[in-house]
């Protein structure tokens, strides 16, 4: 009984707020994860602003919730519109939106949220038992281990997430590029800064984070102006009660379907990058190979939104774990939450669960309070948090959203320059989305980008025969490999599966 | 995705790369550094980047000689044009409108512009909205989370005098 999350559970508790802020990001999560086109991580940038007032736990626990609810929260639309709210929530709509059609959208929501509460529930229970078994590993990783480590996160990122691994690798570089503009942390000379002095302290987070992630979404709605009237409907419910619950019978065969898809999930989201969208197809797509001869595969089986949910919401978790033992991100929400740790002055790394047990622990026990809080919302008031995506159009929504974004940013140090910088990334997000490049990639190296220059400054400082130091440690070699083999297999299945001469 | 896209992306990327490339060279030495030199992290990453670009350019150019000339009646410049730069220009236009009357006013003007771009129409929606909406903003920014309302210079007001008594009511 002596295990460290039992402090974290009295920590969270004997803070009333960090419990409010656990309640209230996991509602926003939820509305924010169900109304399409408003992401978990544009939800995410519009807090953070807000995370600089409130005290570290409070702001981790924001965010985190907020994180892990819209992953379920993504698969309400998906169910009931037809329109995936987050893109994990892709998988879930091809089983979903039949069933609502055959008026049984209350089934399946009950087993999407009872399968998003099981995987994730799984995921965080790895991360409380896990994540500080593996730290005490990673905590004896030097400067050129570490530096490996990012290389080959850069590598897997910007190859794995998106479509072209020539755009991905591209918009890698570009957000490591864009991370180092400003005083050298060493000799503290301006690099890249074009003599503007508001670049010396670089380009802030924030700014970034509004501009590549909310700004630009608004600027593809407003491009996009069939879907701003688009109107909603909601389909009507069967009158059968069996209709409109999970049944034993239901959870007895989903079950085999959601313990696998709970196990792939959780390792694909321990890799960086990889992330939920990849999760949820793979874990369908296995649902789906080892159908039986009763399933109903395409027409409403309820077995695929089981092995989708619990797939895509066992990434939650399991995506922090390289974010606090190896200080890399396995996803944009958590890249994010590893800002915010970075706001608040602590240093993400191993040595975290021994410099910061209580937050830690507490910020774990809060991922558990939230997977409580959105399964009985999610149980009982999916329904209604429908009905209210349905009445909101996009066109009121976003106004709204810009507004709060300019606000939010203009708060952070009442400039002006940083409304410009989100503007300008406004711009390039709305420039990559619309031509393919990679925002996951560009992001996670925007936030990695220093820290890798660190380790690799450290590293050729304890050298003596420079740049070979790589290949003198074991461990940094192995890592180098991973990252040669990783882009090696994505080159190989690119050229299988594109025509001769296609770019990318 | 087509080979013209590509090709156009990847030289504006390409452009860029060049203008940062300068910079980098820019970058002067420290002469009492002792490791790595201040400007090495910034070319090694330009120059994997450059390297990428023309990788894609490459490719994209080889792809364009296969692919039949397509008449693309492409729209997205004029709805970038249209939509997308008016607003942008709004949040400039608000902040500069924040400079001159505080906080309030503008609020419920940009708000209606927006609201406005977004093909909202009406009474309800053009004024009653933004004029509740900008005092909820106003309330819970400035408030309760004590944001530092930026000094008018056209229209000057202290909000201590409406926030005071609720502040210490809600002990924020």
């Amino acid at each position: 009984m002596d295990h460290p999350i039992f402090e974290g559970i009295a920590t969270l508790f004997s803070s009333g707020w960090a419990v409010f802020y656990a309640i209230l990001g996991t509602t926003i999560g939820l509305l924010a994860g169900a109304t399409p086109g408003l992401t978990a991580s544009a939800a995410i940038s519009m807090i953070i602003p807000l995370s600089f007032y409130l005290d570290p736990l409070s702001a981790l626990v924001f965010v985190y919730t907020i994180g892990k609810a819209a992953s379920f929260g993504g698969s309400i639309p998906a169910i009931l519109f037809n329109t995936p709210g987050t893109p994990q929530a892709s998988a879930t709509q091809i089983e979903g939106y039949p069933l609502t059609r055959q008026g049984k959208q209350g089934k399946a929501l009950k087993m999407a949220v009872t399968a998003s509460a099981a995987g994730d529930f799984f995921s965080e229970c790895l991360l409380i038992f896990g994540a500080a078994f593996i730290a005490i590993y990673t905590a004896r990783m030097g400067p050129p281990e570490i530096f490996a480590v990012y290389c080959t996160a850069f590598v897997i990122i910007g190859s794995v997430i998106g479509n072209s691994i020539i755009r991905g690798l591209i918009s890698t570089m570009l957000g490591i590029l864009l991370s180092i503009i400003g005083l050298d942390p060493i000799s503290s000379m301006p690099r890249l800064t074009f003599e503007v002095n508001y670049l010396e302290t670089g380009i802030g987070l924030v700014p970034v984070l509004l501009g590549v992630f909310v700004v630009s979404e608004i600027f593809i709605q407003i491009a996009d102006r069939g879907a701003l009237g688009a109107e909603r409907m909601l389909s009507k419910k069967s009158d059968v009660p069996e209709d409109n619950r999970v049944t034993w019978r239901d959870l007895r065969r989903s079950l085999p379907v959601m313990a696998k898809s709970t196990g792939m999930g959780t390792i694909i989201g321990m890799l960086p990058g990889v992330g939920a969208s990849a999760a949820c197809f793979v874990a369908y797509a296995e649902a789906k190979r080892s159908r039986k001869p009763e399933d109903k595969w395409g027409e409403g089986e309820i077995k695929g939104v089981a092995a989708a949910e619990a797939a895509n919401n066992s990434v939650s978790g399991a995506n922090i774990i390289p974010l606090l033992t190896l200080g890399i991100p396995g996803s944009v929400s958590a890249a994010l939450l590893g800002g915010v740790f970075l706001i608040h002055g602590m240093n993400i790394g191993p040595k975290i669960f021994e410099t910061d047990t209580s937050t830690i622990y507490g910020l774990f026990a809060a991922g558990l309070l939230c997977i409580v809080t959105y399964f009985i919302m999610g149980y009982w008031g999916s329904d209604i948090i429908g009905r209210i995506i349905a009445k909101v159009p996009v066109r009121v929504i976003y106004p709204f959203i810009f507004i709060t974004s300019i606000v939010a940013v203009y708060a952070l140090r009442n400039t002006l320059f940083d409304v410009m910088v989100m503007c300008l990334f406004g711009f390039v997000g709305y420039f990559f989305k619309k031509f393919d490049y990679s925002l996951p990639a560009f992001i996670i190296a925007f936030i990695l980008g220093p820290g890798a220059e660190r380790a690799l400054r450290q590293a050729l400082l304890l050298s003596e025969d420079g740049p070979m130091i790589f290949l003198e440690r074991p461990l940094a070699i192995f890592f180098i490999l991973l990252a040669v083999v990783v882009i090696s297999v994505r080159i190989y299945q690119t050229i299988k599966q594109k025509p001769q001469g296609a770019p990318g | 995705m087509t080979a013209r896209r590509d090709l156009i992306s990847a030289a504006v990327m390409l452009v860029t790369t060049l203008i940062f490339f300068w910079a980098a060279f820019e970058i002067e030495d420290d002469p009492f550094g002792v490791g790595m030199q201040p400007n090495v992290f910034p070319l090694a990453v330009l120059s994997i980047l450059t390297a990428l670009i023309l990788i894609m350019l490459a490719g994209a150019a080889i792809q364009a000689r296969h692919e039949k000339a397509q008449a693309e009646k492409s729209n997205e410049l004029k709805i970038f044009f249209l939509w997308v730069i008016p607003m942008a220009a709004i949040a400039f236009i608000y902040l500069g409108l924040i400079n001159l009357f505080q906080y309030l006013l503008p609020t419920m003007l940009a708000l209606s512009a927006c609201l406005a771009i977004f093909g909202n129409r009406g009474i309800k929606w053009l004024v009653v909205i933004p004029v509740v909406a900008a005092i909820l903003y106003y309330v819970i920014f400035f408030g309760i989370f004590r944001l530092l309302e930026p000094t008018g210079m056209l229209l000057e007001y202290d909000n201590f005098y409406l926030f005071g008594p609720m502040q210490k009511f809600l002990r924020v």
